[in-house]
């Protein structure tokens, strides 16, 4: 039987040096940079299972949401975590928290 | 369950910069760090630990990395940071070195943070250092490399090295040990790298980034008490 898959929400902040540029990507931009990395690190077999979605973006609180696969998790938080740099700019995406449920994540990123 | 960071060197002139680095550590959620003198010196000041503790509400504790390049300059070394309360380690690419600090007591740690050091990492090493019950320390600095074939390489040096290490139940610690200020990740993060790109099955890499953390600091602390003997053998009055 097939187990059914499961989504997986993550929610991480933005951290960048203080004197650096203003960085402000579209969602678009961001998920590109995100399969970038999928695809450096961990190729086709992996990309194809991962489910990836951006819910939410928010430059200038600096923090997002994500949703995932179950089964997936591990690697969307290695590659949140393997982002090193954008336009040039030192940053670091850090994973806040992971949850099966939008409205836990939701409440948390209200105390952003 | 709180995790790690197990190697962050600083400078201990430069209140700002530690300063700088404890901040960064808390937006990254970092519940506990050891630091380590990013230049030799023999002792840490318990009022500057004090001071450092009041700064953040991080755990913080401490380490001293030696790395002579002879066996007789070690054992000079070793006598300066005898009755040290922190966690005394050894890197160096010398095998006689490493074969002494794997068989001395005073030594809690032997490091193979770097690639040249982690090339040098043998069977017959790890053999001596489960017998006298050592921890063996990786780094997870080569994933912020941005040279493809030097990651690929420390990649697979390190997953034939941790690989061995847990099929011979030795105890292993990993620790970030980067040397920019922003290449710093969350160990809760280092850990799913590990899982992810090194194979590490998930317990035994949150068992590097905690239990056995956990342990290396208390075998640090048991060190000097002189009436332990080994594990489970204590004189009582």
């Amino acid at each position: 039987m097939i187990k059914k898959e499961k989504q997986r929400y993550i929610l991480f902040r933005i951290i960048t040096e203080p004197d650096s540029k203003l960085i402000i990507l579209s969602k678009k931009e961001f998920i590109d940079i995100l399969w970038n990395v999928i695809w450096n690190y961990f190729g086709m077999n992996t990309a194809n299972k991962i489910g990836l979605w951006l819910l939410k973006l928010d430059w200038k609180k600096r923090y997002g949401i994500i949703r995932c696969s179950h089964i997936t998790k591990e690697i969307m938080i290695s590659t949140l975590s393997l982002i090193k740099e954008i336009n040039s700019e030192r940053i670091i995406i850090t994973p806040i928290k992971t949850s099966g449920s939008i409205n836990k994540i939701k409440n948390l990123a209200g105390d952003f | 369950m709180s995790y790690f960071e197990a190697r962050i060197k600083v400078d201990f002139e430069n209140f700002d910069e530690i300063k700088k680095t404890l901040n960064l550590c808390e937006k990254l959620r970092i519940k506990n760090l050891i630091l380590e003198p990013r230049k030799n010196i023999l002792d840490i000041n318990p009022q500057t630990k004090r001071n450092l503790q009041e700064l953040t509400n991080i755990d913080l504790f401490y380490r001293f990395t030696l790395s002579g390049k002879t066996l007789k300059d070690l054992k000079t070394q070793m006598k300066l940071y005898k009755n040290k309360p922190e966690i005394i380690s050894i890197e160096s690419p010398n095998q006689k070195i490493q074969e002494y600090a794997a068989t001395d007591t005073r030594i809690d740690l032997l490091s193979f943070s770097d690639y040249h050091v982690l090339n040098t990492f043998s069977e017959g090493l790890l053999s001596l250092a489960v017998q006298n019950n050592k921890f063996i320390e990786f780094s997870l600095t080569p994933i912020m490399s941005n040279n493809r074939i030097y990651q690929s390489k420390a990649f697979r040096k390190l997953h034939r090295s941790i690989k061995l290490v847990i099929n011979s139940h030795a105890k292993f610690i990993i620790s970030g040990n980067f040397k920019n200020l922003y290449d710093l990740r969350n160990p809760r993060a280092l850990i799913s790298i590990c899982h992810t790109l090194l194979g590490i099955p998930l317990e035994e890499a949150k068992k590097a980034f905690s239990k056995n953390v956990k342990l290396l600091l208390k075998k640090a602390e048991q060190r000097n008490n002189k009436l332990l003997f080994e594990d489970g053998v204590k004189l009582i009055d």
